[in-house]
């Protein structure tokens, strides 16, 4: 790791490592990310080759690190067909290609059947291979070392410890509503979490059945045969049948968990999960006539809603059921192919800490956008030095707006507001052609 | 920003105004206020056409396609100069397009489309039917009233459904796209300068609103005022129209589609041969830089990888030539595509990139079909054993297939159409599709009138 980026990344350990200009750390920032360019280009193939075309040699400025930006969906172009036809091998040269260890693909795979069993293989091998959630049907894939899961346990802990005032001292209940994900970034979290704030024993799941890669991916497999013709009406009864199952088993398993937390409710808890799950959980709770949580419990959120219709005071409604000011909860904004996170203020803003470099692009990417009297609005992306495994640098989908001025919670670092998808944002009319996809022609639950 | 004055016609009257600017992407409109009155008509009144011959309606498209030619007012130079700010095609490609636009108002194809698709005593009067056992009947392709929603990825397309509308008799509300709010305006008022009052011109009225806007397409499709609503493919506006499919509104569609070509392994008979393979092969995939629904996005060739390396080279190389339908040059590969490409690079065994992102064209060779779909003269050239293995691959979704060596069409085409293809072409000839023949798996003149019977 870079002297650089270890001095940012020691800031961790400040009171408050969001109190301070984001402007006094340009200069270690930059010094930073040119470190870590000339490390990350001998070893991660994906980023030489970017770096080549664009004759980037060195950072002196930040808009020299915009080309060596990754797009947010880098990490899920692998080709399906490896994994289909299990080619295992290749997929771990495909991991390999953006890793800053690329020593994947020397694996013995002989044993492996699956993607689960893949991703196994990899982290017995010390590649922490993380994956998403798989939007569309298909999984991100990202290399992590060792030092990354040190670096996202550090920063987790101090975060959360510092921003809920929670001590880890491992005595509360946990809750995390939703199923076990192997290899999701967001388990790693919740077992950091858990291991750090949890009493032992006392930490409960949605659902003991995991969600697997390969589900996930199976869902994708199954809408490209659909499109191919090559599914039959039972399969589609059967793939129909299997969501509703699925959908009455987390209702039942949400009801548990639910009665679970009533029955603790006298005690300190933590709760995490995103806006959507929370929706879920607390109607269950309120159904069942939950009383009110322990005032000093934990209410973590983030991610967004995922599409669920809310009455538009919803988190008001969250609030209420849990009894716990929601001004004083754990909100982050993040993506799943960064370690670091922005973490929530009383003043609704989401704040940028020193390790991380905020870079607002105009919406095609290319540009920086202009900041206006301290704002900026344009497209999110980061350079975030936790990241040692692969390349640090990624552009999000997110529209953000974007603020260098003193928040109204006192601290003075960059700060980011108002989040949207640009994918939500209509843009103007559909220019009409007729050229088609063979994925329009396959509707319903299949149908992604 | 550039910015764009749209007209409308109200029953064959231009009229302009500035009422309103739309914003399209980098594009304003200014185009006058939207008058829903004006573009409905008093179902108690036949149409203005209704009663008029076919023989004079060819006689007035013909005379139509030579004043096109002529273009004496400028409204086709007007429309294409304002066209080259709005369309992802070239000014040279534009330019041939409307070069061409009289061709489909030529007296041979017009006759052609009425013998292939409408019996012509059935559209002028009432045609007498026997059916067995009973008193004789008459029946008559009834002129209708139909809204079409127009795509404008090519400006032939006015000209189609200006032809196809004025053959068929009916009332028709023209919905212009974003893409193109030009030229069938420019056609309409060249018919109209023609003879004004005409019965055809008087036929048509064409508007812009924002495709899909619901405040006002909710108000205009309902069965009281249309008969039909023909939809142009954009998979949303296609779904779009089909939500307003009702009892007494039917809803045709023009489908956003794919097409293919099967390459056999006679292409690799010499050198030569491989060149002009590599040429039509070229020419079907990239038409209108790859923003039509004939165009071959995939390729599928019968050989050895290193035979389909060599094809995939010159396919590439090919791609970068300025043809009637193509750029050599055209807009990059868009960011995402590049993305999922470059994502592939470096598994020489599995996939090889041949071609630049800069616009000249892009070829991926794979072993099966990538999972992403390429757009934007970008090509998957798919190996396979024999071209029978290329057949899993047709769906519902297939449009074109172009085939070389043309022989080889006879034995393939049953296996085709029984998987959903609609169009079974020679390589090279995917972008051409001659008038009269069915189009989206059916005969559009036959869709577009109302069958009506009197019972004997």
């Amino acid at each position: 790791m870079s002297d650089a980026a270890d001095r940012l990344l020691a800031t961790v350990e400040l009171d408050d490592p969001f109190a301070a200009p984001s402007a006094d750390f340009t200069h270690e920032q930059l010094a930073a990310l040119d470190e870590r360019l000339a490390s990350d280009r001998e070893s991660v193939v994906a980023l030489r080759r970017v770096a080549d075309k664009a004759g980037v040699e060195k950072i002196a400025e930040i808009g020299d690190v915009i080309p060596l930006l990754f797009s947010h969906t880098s990490y899920k172009n692998y080709p399906t067909a490896l994994v289909e036809q299990g080619k295992w091998d290749m997929l771990a040269k495909w991991v390999d290609m953006f890793s800053a260890n690329p020593t994947a693909s020397q694996l013995d795979f002989a044993d492996v059947d699956t993607i689960d069993d893949w991703i196994d293989r990899l982290h017995s091998a010390g590649h922490f291979v993380q994956s998403s959630s798989g939007t569309g049907g298909k999984c991100s894939l990202m290399n992590m070392t060792a030092s990354d899961l040190a670096v996202m346990r550090r920063i987790r802990v101090q975060n959360m410890a510092g921003a809920t005032g929670a001590a880890p001292d491992r005595s509360r209940l946990m809750v995390f509503p939703v199923a076990h994900q192997p290899g999701h970034q967001l388990e790693r979290v919740f077992e950091i979490y858990t291991d750090a704030f949890g009493r032992p024993g006392h930490s409960y799941w949605l659902s003991e059945n995991p969600v697997l890669v390969g589900d996930i991916n199976h869902a994708g497999a199954l809408r490209q045969a659909m499109a191919r013709g090559s599914v039959r009406p039972s399969e589609v009864a059967e793939a129909h049948a299997a969501g509703e199952r699925i959908r009455e088993r987390t209702r039942a398993d949400l009801l548990e968990i639910a009665r679970l937390i009533a029955s603790h409710h006298d005690e300190p808890m933590m709760i995490c999960c995103i806006w959507a799950q929370h929706w879920h959980l607390t109607q269950v709770l309120r159904e069942i006539g939950a009383p009110r949580l322990h005032p000093d419990s934990v209410i973590s959120t983030g991610g967004g809603l995922k599409g669920l219709v809310v009455p538009a005071d919803y988190q008001d409604m969250i609030e209420a059921q849990y009894g716990i000011n929601k001004a004083g909860w754990y909100r982050q904004y993040s993506c799943s192919e960064i370690i670091s996170h922005m973490v929530g203020c009383s003043n609704g803003r989401y704040h940028v800490p020193p390790w991380v470099v905020p870079i607002v692009l105009e919406k095609n990417g290319e540009q920086l956008a202009t900041e206006r009297e301290s704002v900026t609005v344009g497209r999110m992306a980061f350079f975030d030095f936790a990241v040692t495994g692969r390349w640090g640098g990624l552009i999000t989908g997110d529209k953000v707006t974007f603020h260098t001025d003193r928040c109204g919670c006192g601290r003075r670092s960059s700060s980011i507001s108002e989040v949207g998808r640009y994918a939500d944002i209509a843009d103007g009319e559909e220019k009409l052609t007729c050229a088609g996809t063979m994925e329009a022609y396959v509707r319903g639950e299949l149908g992604g | 920003v550039s910015s764009v004055q749209v007209a409308h016609v109200h029953a064959g009257v231009p009229v302009f105004g500035e009422d309103r600017t739309l914003t399209s992407g980098a594009t304003s409109f200014r185009a006058p206020a939207l008058d829903l009155d004006a573009l409905v008509t008093d179902r108690t009144v036949p149409g203005p056409a209704f009663d008029l011959p076919v023989s004079e309606i060819i006689s007035f498209l013909e005379a139509t396609g030579e004043a096109l030619c002529i273009d004496k007012a400028g409204y086709l130079e007007e429309a294409l100069e304002a066209l080259v700010q709005l369309s992802s095609l070239s000014s040279r490609m534009l330019k041939d397009c409307y070069a061409r636009l009289s061709d489909s108002f030529a007296r041979p194809s017009l006759e052609f489309q009425l013998s292939q698709q409408l019996p012509i005593a059935a559209l002028d009067g009432w045609m007498s039917v026997q059916p067995p056992g009973v008193p004789i009947s008459f029946t008559r392709a009834f002129p209708a009233r139909i809204v079409q929603v127009l795509a404008g990825n090519t400006p032939n397309l006015a000209a189609t459904s200006i032809v196809r509308s004025a053959l068929t008799k009916g009332v028709h509300l023209l919905k212009l796209p974003s893409n193109d709010p030009l030229t069938a305006t420019a056609i309409l008022r060249t018919m109209a300068d023609l003879s004004p009052g005409h019965p055809v011109v008087t036929s048509f009225s064409a508007a812009y609103w924002r495709g899909g806007d619901r405040a006002i397409e909710d108000i205009l499709f309902r069965a009281q005022y249309f008969d039909k609503l023909i939809a142009w493919g954009g998979e949303s506006a296609i779904r779009s129209a089909l939500s307003y499919a009702a009892a007494g509104f039917e809803v045709i569609t023009f489908d956003p589609k794919v097409s293919i070509s099967l390459v056999g392994r006679e292409a690799f008979a010499s050198g030569a041969v491989l060149g002009q393979v590599a040429a039509r092969g070229a020419t079907d995939a990239a038409v209108l830089n790859q923003d039509a629904c004939s165009a071959a996005v995939f390729q599928f060739v019968e050989g050895t990888v290193d035979d389909v390396d060599a094809y995939c080279e010159l396919l590439a190389a090919e791609l970068a030539v300025d043809r009637p339908l193509t750029d050599g040059v055209a807009r990059p590969t868009s960011d995402d595509l590049r993305e999922k490409i470059r994502g592939l690079m470096g598994f020489d065994e599995l996939y090889r990139v041949f071609g630049d992102f800069d616009g000249h064209g892009v070829v991926i060779r794979s072993s099966d079909p990538v999972d992403f779909h390429p757009a934007g003269k970008v090509v998957n050239v798919v190996h396979v054993g024999d071209l029978d293995d290329a057949l899993r691959w047709v769906t519902v979704a297939t449009q074109t297939v172009g085939i070389f060596p043309a022989e080889r069409k006879t034995l393939l085409r049953d296996g085709l159409a029984s998987r959903g293809a609609q169009r079974v072409v020679q390589l090279g000839d995917a972008g051409a599709l001659p008038a009269g023949l069915s189009h989206d798996g059916h005969f559009p003149l036959q869709r577009m009138v109302r069958w009506v019977n009197v019972q004997g």
